[in-house]
Formats: C-alpha cells, sequence, structure tokens
C-alpha cells in the first residue's frame, strides 16, 4: 500500500541523516565483507544492519516525535506495518547488493590483492574462496536473516513493551534461542532426535537463499500485523 | 452559519480526571480562544478531536466528517501546532519538508519556502537548533503549507517572549481573513485570547463553565468591590469568588445581578483573567465550605 | 482612515472604532462614496477579532453612517443620506450651543459671537 512505502521512506529519511550515509556505509561494508568473508564478513553484515537501525529506533523515541504520527494523515496501522517492512528491506537490500559483489569477488579471486599474503588469516580465506561458492552465500543468507530477525523481534517487543526493554527483549531472546539450541543438539547426540545433517548440507543454495527471506518477510509481515494491531487502539 | 468544528456530549475520564459532557462549536471563518487552568483538560480535547486520545462517549465532528471514522481526510485538512516541536530535531527544515510532502495531497513546497523565508528560518539548520519561537513558526509553515482550512494549536505560545507571540496573533489574522477557514487555539495566556479571539471556551474542572462569542463574556461579568456589610443578603449566594480582605472584598458578579446594587459598592467590567481567576477561587471557597461542615 | 486601538481602554474596542469612525466621516477625513476595507481585512489591519469589526460595521450601517453594497463591500453613506443628514445637523447644533455657551461666558455680546462666526464662514 502506498501509505506503507511512504512511512518506509519517511523512516529511512529519518534515520538517513543520523551521522551515518547509509549507502556508501553499506556499499563499504558489503564489498568488505565479500572479499573478507568468513568471521570478518559476519561481523561487517552485522554491522551494517546495527548502523541502519540503532539510529532510527533512538530517533522516534526523543522528544515529541512520536506526536507526528497522530498529526500525519496516515492509519496508525500502517505506519506500524510500513516501520516493520522497512526493517525487513533495510536487511533485504544490503543482502542482496552483498550477493551481487561476491559473486565477482568470487570469480576473480579478489582475495589476492589483499597484503599479507601466506599469513594464516588469509590462508583461512583462500580456503573458503576454493570451496565452492555456496558457502560465502550461505553465509551472508543466514547472518543477515538472523539479523532481520532479531531487530523485527526488538521493534515487535519494544513497540508492545516500551522501547527500554529492548536488552532484556535480547536477553530473553538470546536465552532462548540457546536453550533450544542446546537442548536439539543434546537430543541429537544421543540419537533422540534424528538430525540428517546430509541434506542440510545438501540444501541448494537458491533454495535455501529464497526460503530464509521468504521467511523473514512471512514473519516481518505477522509481527507487524500483531503489533499494528495492538498499537493502533493505544493513544497517543 | 456552518460549524467547522463541533463537539457534542464529548466523555473521558482517565484516572482521577474527568472530561464531562464537552459540548462546544466553532463557525467557519472564525478564531476561538480555548482557555483554562493548566490541568482543565485543554489538550486532552484537543487530542480528542485528532483521535490521538479515545472517548468514552460523545460526537466530534470536523469539517461535517467523524473525528474517528474520517480522521485521515480531516488530517489532510488540518494544520497543527503543539508547544513542543513534533518533527525529527536532527533534520533540517529542508529535509523535514522531503519527509512530509509525499503524505500531503495539497502539500506546497514553495508556500513552505516561502514561509520559511519570511518567517526567517534557515531551510539547511538542524531544526532542533531552532528557538522555542523558531519552533513554533517551522510548525505554523507546515500547517500553512498543505491548503489546511483549520488550525489547531495547543499552547502555541507558552514560553515564547511577547514579539513572538504577537507574530504569532498576526499570523493567525491573516490567515482568517479567509471566511472559509478557523482556527481553535489553547492557552492559558488571555490576553492573546482577548486580543484576536472571536469565540471563546472556557473550561472549568473538566466541565465547560462558558462558551460563545468572546464579546458576550465580556460584557456579561464584572468585578465587584467594597465593603462586606454593604452586599445585601440576596445578592450573597450569587457572588463568585468571594475573597475577603482586610479593607473589604472583591468577587465576581453577573452584569445581570448588578441592578439595585447600593452605590457604595464599586464594579469594573471583569476581563478574562478575572473570571478564570475568581472561578478558581470559587472552587476553593466551595471546598472550605464543605471542610468546614465536616 | 486611521483607527488607533486603545486596549486599556474603558470603551469596548468596537466602540472605539465606532466612534473614531464617526467622527472621521463627520469632519470629512473618510469621503463620502468612499469604499470602506472589508470586515476581516480591518480585522487583520488592526488585528483584533472578526467578530468585533463586525459589530462594529453593523452598528455603523444601522445608524446610516456607512452601507453595504452586495458583492462590492462596504461603503461611505452619500451625504445626502437622511440619517447622516440629522446627526451632523446634531453634531452642529452642539457646535453652535457651546460657541454661544462659551463666548457668553468670555463675555461677548450676541452681536460679537455672530461677527467670529461670519468670520469662521468667510475664512
Amino acid at each position: 500500500m502506498k501509505d506503507m512505502l511512504k512511512i518506509m521512506r519517511f523512516d529511512f529519511l529519518t534515520a538517513a541523516d543520523t551521522g551515518y550515509f547509509p549507502a556508501v556505509f553499506l556499499a563499504a561494508l558489503s564489498v568488505s565483507g565479500a572479499f573478507l568473508f568468513g568471521p570478518g564478513c559476519a561481523a561487517a553484515l552485522i554491522l551494517t544492519s546495527i548502523c541502519f537501525i540503532l539510529p532510527l529506533t533512538s530517533v522516534a523515541e526523543k522528544s515529541e516525535f512520536h506526536k507526528l504520527y497522530g498529526i500525519l494523515p496516515v492509519k496508525r496501522k500502517n505506519i506500524t506495518r510500513g516501520r516493520f517492512l522497512y526493517i525487513f528491506m533495510l536487511h533485504f537490500i544490503p543482502e542482496m547488493i552483498a550477493l551481487l559483489l561476491l559473486k565477482p569477488a568470487f570469480t576473480l579471486k579478489a582475495y589476492r590483492i589483499l597484503p599479507n599474503q601466506g599469513s594464516a588469516s588469509l590462508q583461512m580465506i583462500e580456503n573458503a574462496f576454493s570451496s565452492e561458492f555456496r558457502s560465502p552465500c550461505m553465509i551472508i543468507f543466514t547472518v543477515f536473516s538472523i539479523s532481520c530477525f532479531a531487530f523485527l523481534y526488538m521493534e515487535f517487543t519494544g513497540q508492545i513493551f516500551g522501547h527500554e526493554n529492548d536488552i532484556k527483549s535480547i536477553m530473553v531472546l538470546l536465552l532462548t534461542v540457546t536453550a533450544v539450541v542446546t537442548t536439539l543438539t543434546a537430543l541429537g547426540s544421543h540419537d533422540i532426535i534424528q538430525v540428517d545433517f546430509e541434506k542440510i548440507r545438501n540444501i541448494k543454495t537458491l533454495t535455501a537463499g529464497i526460503s530464509l527471506n521468504t521467511l523473514l518477510f512471512m514473519i516481518c509481515l505477522l509481527l507487524g500485523e500483531i503489533t499494528a494491531g495492538k498499537v493502533s487502539a493505544k493513544e497517543i | 452559519m456552518e460549524n467547522i468544528l463541533e463537539i457534542s456530549g464529548l466523555n473521558k475520564s482517565y484516572g482521577d480526571f474527568a472530561l464531562k459532557d464537552i459540548s462546544f462549536s466553532l463557525p467557519k471563518g472564525y478564531i476561538m480562544g480555548f482557555v483554562g487552568q493548566n490541568g482543565s483538560g485543554k489538550t486532552t480535547t484537543i487530542r480528542s478531536i485528532l483521535n490521538m486520545a479515545k472517548t468514552d462517549s460523545g460526537k466530534i465532528s470536523v469539517f461535517g466528517l467523524d473525528s474517528v471514522n474520517d480522521t485521515i481526510e480531516i488530517k489532510q485538512r488540518t494544520g497543527v501546532v503543539f508547544d513542543s516541536l513534533y518533527l525529527a530535531e536532527h533534520l533540517t527544515a529542508k529535509q523535514i519538508e522531503k519527509q512530509l510532502k509525499p503524505f500531503y495531497n495539497d502539500w506546497q513546497s514553495d508556500e513552505f519556502f516561502k514561509r520559511l523565508k519570511s518567517f526567517e528560518l534557515p531551510d539547511n539548520k538542524k531544526v532542533g537548533e531552532f528557538s522555542k519561537g523558531m519552533k513554533m513558526k517551522l510548525m505554523i509553515a507546515v500547517a500553512l503549507s498543505h491548503k489546511a482550512e483549520l488550525i489547531i494549536l495547543d499552547e502555541p505560545t507558552s514560553g515564547l517572549d511577547p514579539v513572538a507571540r504577537d507574530e504569532l496573533l498576526d499570523i493567525l489574522s491573516e490567515y482568517i481573513e479567509d471566511e472559509n477557514r478557523g482556527v481553535l487555539f489553547s492557552t492559558h495566556i488571555t490576553a492573546d485570547v482577548e486580543r484576536i479571539a472571536d469565540f471563546v471556551t472556557i473550561l472549568h474542572n473538566g466541565k465547560v463553565w462558558f462558551t460563545g462569542e468572546l464579546n458576550t463574556l465580556a460584557e456579561s461579568y464584572a468585578v465587584l468591590k467594597g465593603a462586606e456589610e454593604d452586599i445585601p443578603e440576596s445578592v450573597k449566594e450569587k457572588l463568585i469568588g468571594f475573597h475577603a480582605y482586610r479593607n473589604g472584598f472583591e468577587a465576581l458578579i453577573k452584569t445581570d445581578d448588578l441592578a439595585g446594587l447600593p452605590d457604595s459598592l464599586e464594579y469594573e467590567k471583569a476581563n478574562l483573567d478575572d473570571i478564570l481567576v475568581y472561578i478558581a477561587k470559587e472552587d476553593k471557597n466551595e471546598r472550605h465550605a464543605e471542610n468546614n461542615a465536616v | 482612515m486611521k483607527i488607533i486601538i486603545k486596549n486599556k481602554s474603558e470603551l469596548p474596542i468596537y466602540e472605539q472604532i465606532e466612534e473614531q469612525m464617526k467622527t472621521q466621516i463627520l469632519d470629512g477625513t473618510i469621503k463620502e462614496d468612499e469604499q470602506l476595507p472589508s470586515i476581516r481585512q480591518l480585522a487583520r489591519d488592526l488585528k483584533i477579532s472578526v467578530i468585533t469589526t463586525t459589530r462594529a460595521y453593523n452598528d455603523l450601517a444601522e445608524e446610516g453612517f456607512i452601507i453595504s453594497v452586495a458583492g462590492k463591500g462596504y461603503f461611505v453613506s452619500p451625504r445626502n443620506n437622511e440619517l447622516l443628514k440629522e446627526r451632523m445637523l446634531f453634531e452642529m447644533e452642539e457646535g453652535l450651543e457651546k460657541a454661544v455657551t462659551s463666548g457668553r461666558n468670555a463675555g461677548l455680546s450676541d452681536v460679537e459671537i455672530i461677527e467670529a462666526l461670519k468670520k469662521f464662514m468667510e475664512g
């Protein structure tokens, strides 16, 4: 809907000038990610997302800015939906750019121009590059999905429980995830649950990428709807 | 006279405060001052008009449209000014214009920048760095840039120096030259209301104490002074906000009740300030009476 | 047309406007048939409420000093307007009465007073 696009643009413009120039920053980090994939890539990509979204959420809470949402001729529900879509887009677009940059970097073995050829870390990169192209792609998909989910979740809990509780929410999320993963691993190692790792390894990159992004898009819409419903009844 | 704003039977209770049965109307082409002590319910009423607050009962219509169901269309045609800036403080006026433009069907960029210029507001400075008066004018510039037919201001002059206040009144005066527009502004600076408002609604303890033409109100009340002994019995209960001090007493009285009073009592026209002060005093008197009766 | 509003005056603002306009119409400062600012323009110029200027114009129209022409606005009544004439006669009589009283108080004879009057007419 047109309104949601307007809100996305609005939120982007609000965040765009908090001292960061998103496009340049994003491209730079994506490129560096493409060069140094592996641990460095993951870190860079996460950093990008944080740099995008933190300014947005912190700005919205300052001063009487929220009153603007009561004044603008937009449905309250669309404001919320637009916000969630914005967070999704904030991940999706850099994700696509990172992928686009990755392919040539990978094919041309771009890591060769890095200094310290022969060092241990470079060896790691060389190993990674010598594997199939799917690996860095999977890393990008995974990292962006995790980050996207984390921010969607934070926005969800933030709007419903108040943004002061953001840290708490993230803690809860991390603990839950850790607990679930630990449980699953424990159960798996005792053969209580059969986890077919071969099958997982053979998932096609494209399938994985599309599924993850679609899943996140669904989560985005779902959380957006729930939040919109709960929050639109609140007073400004 | 067509009403640009109509409120009838508005009720809203929250915490230990309540708006009770608020009803008043503003005809097209006029300015209404909305006055009352701090906490009397003015801001809540305004937020209800803008559907930023839910009401327990009552109906509000703006431009003949329902304030809840048609709130989007109403907001297209309404400009709002609050006592504090509701725009992103780290952005410049130019960037804010870019943000707001897509939301309004009738946004006029050249009008906005023309206003910025005449208000002497820089378009490339962070608006958070503006003075209070400049922030107010920025909100007005926004309000005036999408062909709004109604402007609602909530305490727009609180904290402003007399020059800025004067400038605001001038802007509103110019705005209302078009008889199809309306202005509602809430304030506790009664001088502003007396200067420029056609109508006034006085809110007291969540209820409407008076609504109507300002001139009518001005002619309806007087401040009575004199010696306490000279007050005829029958008049005593008609006094509002009676206050006795060493040399005599003061009270508000309806001009209708002035007939037949002894010459020893003096009176002079009450202004809006007087009325608000004496209404409050009356409350205090009633509370004392209750406490003493108990 | 020059109107000066005194906020601290006892007189309500609309009355101040009426008084000043009447004076200026009667003494010719505002010419007959001259177009007056619209109600809203005047309110804007004086920075007062529209209802106040409306009241002033309505009262003045009722008393015959100004007339409203549909679609065009308010104009000063032509000199031959009956009400205006009556009012001006009244002003003249008041003035004459004052002149005679003052002259007599100053010790002038009636003949001397008439001489003075003639001088004014010629001058």
